[in-house]
Formats: structure tokens, sequence, C-alpha cells
């Protein structure tokens, strides 16, 4: 029987992007980065690439 | 080949990050000038700031106190008449107007209340954030832009802001933890194999 890999990357579209705005903010209530758009932006997409990188390549678990 | 995309993507955003500039690290002025004292709510003086001049750095940032007020005096190098003003806070236009000045006035000075702000902003100057804002006038006889950076009192812990973002991260892990345990092999053909998503 023939077999595949069931991935969720909108899934980690999702999570990479909550990740990328929670670190963005925490950075910024710390002063550890300016607070703009172009910084939040800039984490929220490093963090949907991470996401949606993370969940094409996971290992998969077996049946 | 969808491997050597995904790596050049990821390599992309990390040089991006890496090689975006630092922000302006001056408070500077444009055809004008001014000075600001900010004081708490007891009325002791808090900081103090000029642009062009010292404070309102980006390392040293105008502290306000969200109880507190705003006592400020600035000039223009030139009248300016007939135009329009705008604030810009942290890259987003916060609020504009129109500037008639028919009096021909080049200076001018006053106290703001800081208590009447709203939420959000009033959470923003909770603990250590250093948001750049920047003022324009433009009008018929010169303009005039100014820039600093501020930042609020406090701890940082005590902000919403920094339970918001905790919170988001959170939902973030349990979702990437969710990601790797849904990625299993199942049974199905090809035509399954691309599908994907929240299920």
């Amino acid at each position: 029987m023939s077999t595949h890999v069931q991935r969720r990357p909108i899934l980690g579209f999702f999570a990479g992007l909550f990740l990328g705005l929670g670190v963005a903010l925490v950075l910024f209530v710390f002063g550890v980065l300016p607070t703009t758009v172009v910084w939040l932006a800039i984490l929220s997409g490093v963090g949907v690439v991470l996401g949606v990188v993370a969940a094409s390549t996971a290992p998969a678990r077996g049946r | 080949m969808r491997r050597r995309t995904q790596v050049l993507a990821l390599t992309g955003a990390v040089a991006a990050v890496l090689a975006f500039p630092a922000s302006a690290s001056a408070a500077e002025a444009d055809g004008c000038s001014g000075s600001f004292t900010s004081k708490d709510a007891s009325g002791a003086i808090l900081d103090t700031a000029e642009a062009p001049g010292e404070g309102a750095t980006q390392d040293d940032p105008f502290q306000i106190d969200p109880d507190g007020t705003v006592e400020w005096g600035g000039s223009t190098d030139a009248v300016i008449q007939d135009g329009s003003w705008s604030v810009t806070i942290a890259g987003l236009p916060l609020s504009s107007g129109s500037v008639d000045n028919a009096a021909g006035e080049t200076t001018r000075d006053g106290v703001q209340s800081l208590a009447d702000l709203p939420g959000p902003a009033t959470w923003a100057l909770q603990g250590a954030m250093v948001i750049p804002v920047t003022g324009t006038i433009t009008g018929t006889g010169g303009s005039c832009e100014a820039s600093g950076f501020v930042t609020g009192t406090g701890s940082p812990t005590s902000s919403p802001i920094f339970f918001i973002g905790a919170g988001l991260g959170l939902v973030g892990l349990l979702m990437g933890s969710a990601v790797f345990a849904g990625t299993k092999v199942v049974p199905g053909g090809a035509a399954r194999a691309t599908a994907g998503g929240m299920s």
C-alpha cells in the first residue's frame, strides 16, 4: 500500500507568525529593539518563513 | 530543488535582519528647534531633551510618565503658514491637521498632559520600549521636521504588551509543537501527497 507524508504548512505559517509577533513584542518592551512597524514586520516575516520551512522539513512519524 | 528554495528563503530572511541598518541614534530637527521637559505625576522633573541637541536619542530616549506631563517649547526658523502638520509614532502616522498661523508666529509653547492617552499608548509607556517619534510642519514659508525617541517608566514586565507578547509566543510554540506532532506517514496515493493544512 502506498503512503505519503502529511504535513501542516498552514499551521506552521501561523505558528511562526504568532511566535515572531510574540518575540517582537517582548524585545520591544525590554527596549532591545526600537518599536517600529518595520521591525515588527521583519520578525513576523522571519517567524513565518521559519514556521513554513519547519513544517515542510519536519521528520515524519511512522504509523 | 525545493529544499534549496527553502534554504535560500531562510538565508535571505536572516541576512535581511542582520543587514538592516540601525535606526537614527540622535534627536534631529531641521528648520526648527525645541525643548522638552517631562514631569511625573507628582510634578517632579523626570527628563529633559532638546532637538536638535542632547536627549531623546535611541541610546538615551526621552523618558515619559504616562501619568505625568510634558512641557514643551519650540520655534521655527521661518514663518510657516497655510500648511499641514503630522505626527508619526513607531513608523505609523498617528495624527495630522492643518496649520493656519495667520498671526505669523515662529514660537510656541505649552503643557501636554499624558493622563488622557488611550489605553494602548499608556501600555507602550510602561517599560523600556524605545519608540521613535517624528513631527513635521510644512507650509508656505518653510518646513520643519523633528524626530527623536521616547520611552516610558516602570518595569517591562508590568506592561500588558509584555503579557500579550509572551502569550502570542506561547501560542506559537504550542502550534509549532503541533506541526511536528502532526507530521506523519499516512496511507494514500500521490494525489494526496500534496495535501496539508490545519487538519
